[in-house]
């Protein structure tokens, strides 16, 4: 009898354990999904922009501290730069290497800001021929009515062209820092009008 | 009686999975950021454990650094490790935008200057590990909640034409460990 309550007790102890383990594996990778894990720590705001002021914040809760280490560590807390990534189009569909974009926007009430395009598999730079990620505020150039636009294509574009992979069906993200936000700015930072991300062709 | 202690072994097996998922969920999460840190450190401080070390990047533009890095700024990096003393880092500021940012071994941006803030267009900061480590006269204070870390120095390349007056901004930064 004796070794019965042992053998159970054995048994629920190992089962219990698997369990425990799987469990913990499988809210963690729900926890963390990468890339688009940034959803529920990043909020939508503005058209197809999210933005979060938790962004290396000691407020930052596990899951969200955990989420930015992974996804974009040693990033400055909103006090000094705040962030906004986009992962979809205007029209909600993931943002793909399969489609050219027309990106336009105003300038921003900050001391400057930057446009950047990464890989969201291996969340660096997508290597290209004319070596570009990113289009900053003092490198474009504007309209007369002071906006500007950014050509997201893989093949060459005349103006600001950010190149993506030649292989389609490969995501990537927008990321737009805005470095020393004007006070209001960063105070309107959910409200502000952020730039529109308009598929042009797949 | 075995038949009657059934239903307390499931209730305790799956009571200890739920408890257990909790602990490691909790554990984990917790231990993730601490990782990516000691990852970027121990590529930074590489085989020769060069703590306390400025590095500046030379390159300017898209580069395989960390997750999402800027492509738009150079950046001066310090693996750092108070253990050793406190890390002194004085220099010239950078007029386009320059910050100094420190991050905890948790992640955290716990201190962050910009050139505005600075009236001066030197800068001279002493990192330490508690509030009542003494620094020289005229140097700021910055305490470090965790004896490791990560401190960055960024400014804004407005142009590849800047890159000569970077290197030579890079180069008049002083770094040094104070026992």
């Amino acid at each position: 009898m004796k070794a019965t309550y042992l053998l159970l007790g054995s048994t629920s102890f190992l089962f219990s354990a698997v369990l425990a383990v799987w469990v913990s594996a499988t809210l963690t990778k729900a926890s963390l999904a990468a890339p688009d894990g940034f959803e529920g720590t990043f909020q939508a705001v503005n058209g197809a922009w999210m933005y979060s002021d938790k962004v290396g914040s000691p407020a930052a809760n596990r899951v969200e501290r955990a989420r930015v280490a992974l996804g974009g560590p040693l990033a400055l807390s909103s006090e000094e730069t705040i962030y906004f990534i986009a992962l979809e189009d205007d029209d909600g569909e993931r943002l793909t290497s399969s489609c050219d974009y027309r990106i336009t926007g105003q300038a921003f009430a900050t001391r400057w800001w930057s446009l950047t395009l990464y890989d969201s598999e291996t969340q660096v730079f997508v290597p290209n021929e004319i070596n570009r990620a990113s289009w900053n505020s003092r490198a474009l150039e504007y309209a007369a009515d002071g906006s500007w636009t950014v050509i997201v294509s893989d093949e060459p574009q005349a103006g600001h062209w950010l190149p993506v992979h030649q292989q389609p069906d490969k995501r990537f993200d927008l990321l737009l820092r805005l470095y020393n936000p004007a006070d209001e700015t960063r105070r309107s930072a959910r409200t502000l009008t952020l730039p529109t991300i308009e598929r042009v062709q797949c | 009686m075995l038949i009657r202690t059934l239903p307390l072994v499931a209730t305790a097996t799956l009571s200890g999975s739920v408890l257990g998922a909790l602990v490691g969920w909790n554990a984990t999460l917790q231990r993730v950021p601490v990782a990516v840190m000691e990852a970027i450190e121990g590529r930074m401080v590489g085989p020769e454990g060069d703590w306390n070390t400025c590095v500046h990047e030379r390159r300017y533009g898209p580069l395989p650094r960390v997750a999402r890095s800027n492509p738009d700024s150079m950046v001066t990096r310090v693996a750092y490790d108070l253990s050793e003393g406190s890390l002194r880092l004085r220099g010239k500021t950078w007029p386009d935008y320059w910050s100094l940012s420190v991050y905890d071994q948790n992640t955290n941006n716990v201190f962050v200057v910009n050139d505005r803030q600075i009236q001066s267009d030197s800068f001279d900061y002493t990192l330490v590990r508690a509030s009542d480590v003494p620094v020289a006269d005229g140097s700021q204070k910055i305490v470090s909640p965790t004896l490791k870390g990560i401190l960055l120095i960024r400014r804004f390349v407005v142009s590849e034409a800047d890159l000569l007056a970077i290197h030579a901004n890079q180069d008049l930064m002083r770094c040094e460990i104070i026992s």
